[in-house]
């Protein structure tokens, strides 16, 4: 029985309460379509690190999940560093494989199933719409 | 408790997917409205099409291609006697029921629509009979009016009404069987007010045509939709209905071989309906394997199939009555085939994983009906839909799984 997916420290993680950030530098909010779940992300920045990660979600045990991995890795982050980051851990999260990616690893311990990868992308999709809009507003 | 089918097994029996030696042995299916599964009549049907059967149709001069041409044109009449058409001249093979309404949209709306005419469905369509029409709404300034839910989670008949007073909606367009819910609309009642007060009616008939049989005659409409691959036949082929006398007013929706007449380097006549619209090299393998399906269907035929849903129907509406923290939501006066509903405490698609999990297969989501559940002020439901192959079981299995689910979360996320 895969039940093993909800494992404690993933229940755990959904469970945890998480904050918006009082003055964030960026804020991005991404839907899912499928079921209406959303993500809103809040990042502090300074001199391109983060220097704090806030946010909410309204969302499955998996996306809760990811955004309380995210808003534990996010700070110390270069800016420059996370789109190699999403990268490796979208398609780390697409094969199944697991260790690949500092973001999100605890979920990687296991395969997600195809249909609920959404689910744990969707607070990575939210924080490269972060990352897009702070490129956007630094080249206007 | 299973109802008795005379001379034949259950027909469980007759879809390979449920093979207890199969690799799907186990399996609880309960997304029949999403797409049914297929019994080895249709499946063989098509195999034995391509394997013996297989030419292009209605141009090749050998006997192959006049085979395959009698074959496919047999299904056009074999649908029209499944809808109880006039003529097999108004069954036209479409991919699905979302592109018989964008061709409704398309080719009827576009000639037949202006500014400062309306549109009407209802708060209970499915977002391919939404959609359609806001598009429609934003190129040529038409009004879409939309019937209001009713509390009992049915069609508020007095908003359907008003909306149509002022003589403005020149169609009427709306779902035989909600797919988010399972409420049967009174589609007859409906068309009648709609027809009476000068519009036409389109009906999307996808989650019913499995469930009930459709005389579009009786009704009245003049337009009838719906998907090959929910009446348990192949993906990728579905039928528009329509009354011969709107079909011949209206343009085609998509252009090139075997729906014209003569093409000349200035000028282009199209054929009569069907074939006006219907361009290009078909599904023919599709369309063979829909008339297998309809040929299915009518072995089992209605009495049983009606009564096997309405069994089950009672029975599963008992068995999720007593799942605490279960919530139905509401089908209005009648239901059929579908029970969508949340649990306290769990988000639908972790329900569905762990569903899944224990060999029960559903849908999770908005089920393409995001307005119709934010009336509900929900984003998403657990949907369970039936088809012929379900057994009451099937539902035991189903609230024990979400019992378990229930077990999961209820102490880590309260």
């Amino acid at each position: 029985m895969s039940e093993a997916l909800y494992s404690d420290k993933i229940l755990a993680l959904a469970a945890r309460k998480v904050a918006r950030l009082p003055k964030p530098d960026v804020t991005a909010v991404r839907n899912n379509p499928l079921c209406g779940d959303r993500v809103t992300l809040d990042l502090a920045i300074a001199e391109g690190i983060v220097t704090a990660a806030g946010g909410e979600a309204r969302g499955c045990a998996l996306c809760c999940a990811g955004l309380a991995v995210l808003l534990d890795d996010l700070p110390g982050q270069t800016l420059e560093s996370l789109p190699a980051q999403i990268e490796t851990a979208r398609r780390s999260i697409a094969m199944g494989v697991s260790g690949l990616a500092v973001v999100l690893s605890v979920l990687q311990e296991r395969p997600i199933p195809r249909p609920r990868q959404k689910c744990v992308l969707l607070p990575l999709e939210a924080l490269q719409e972060a990352l897009s809009s702070l490129s956007t507003n630094t080249h206007e | 408790m299973s109802l008795v089918l005379h001379n034949r097994p259950h027909p469980k029996a007759d879809f390979p997917i449920f093979d207890p030696a199969g690799p799907n042995a186990g399996l609880t299916y309960l997304d029949s409205g999403a797409s049914a599964q297929k019994p080895t009549q249709v499946i063989e049907a098509v195999s034995r099409f391509y394997a013996t059967g297989y030419a292009n149709i209605h141009r090749g001069v050998y006997k192959l291609s006049a085979t395959a041409t009698d074959a496919y044109e047999g299904v056009r009449a074999q649908v029209a006697t499944f809808l109880n058409a006039a003529s097999e001249q108004e069954i036209i093979f479409v991919r699905g029921a979302t592109e018989g309404l964008n061709l409704i949209a398309h080719s009827w709306g576009q000639t037949h629509l202006q500014a400062g005419d309306a549109v009407l469905i209802t708060a209970l369509e499915h977002h391919a009979n939404i959609v359609p029409w806001q598009i429609l709404r934003d190129q040529k300034g038409i009004e879409l009016r939309v019937a209001a839910l009713a509390e009992d989670g049915g069609v508020d008949r007095a908003d359907f009404t008003a909306k149509l007073a002022d003589g403005k909606v020149k169609l009427a367009t709306f779902t035989h069987i909600a797919n988010a819910t399972g409420a049967v609309l009174p589609v007859a009642e409906l068309t009648a007010e709609a027809k009476a007060a000068g519009a036409l009616v389109a009906i999307d008939g996808c989650q019913a045509v499995a469930h009930r049989p459709v005389d579009v005659q009786a009704l009245g409409c003049d337009f009838y939709v719906f998907s090959a691959h929910k009446l348990y036949g192949p993906t990728g082929i579905g039928i528009l209905y329509g009354r011969l006398a709107v079909l011949e007013t209206m343009q085609p929706y998509q252009t090139g071989g075997d729906m014209v007449a003569t093409v000349r380097f200035d000028k282009t006549e199209f054929l009569d309906p069907p074939q006006r619209f219907e361009a290009g090299t078909p599904d023919i393998a599709g369309v063979i394997g829909l008339g297998a399906a309809i040929d299915y269907v009518g072995s089992l035929g209605w009495p049983w199939i009606e009564a096997h849903e309405k069994a089950l129907l009672a029975y599963g509406e008992a068995v999720l009555a007593k799942v605490p923290g279960l919530t139905l939501l509401p089908a209005g006066p009648h239901r059929s085939g579908i029970f969508s509903f949340t649990v306290d405490g769990v988000h639908p698609h972790d329900l569905g994983t762990i569903l899944d999990h224990h060999n029960v297969a559903i849908r999770a989501g908005s089920h393409c009906a995001q307005p119709l559940l934010n009336e509900f002020g929900l984003t998403a439901t657990v949907r369970a839909s039936l088809g012929l192959y379900n057994e009451p079981e099937d539902f035991d299995r189903l609230a024990e799984a979400v019992r378990a689910a229930q077990r999961m979360f209820t102490p880590k996320r309260a």
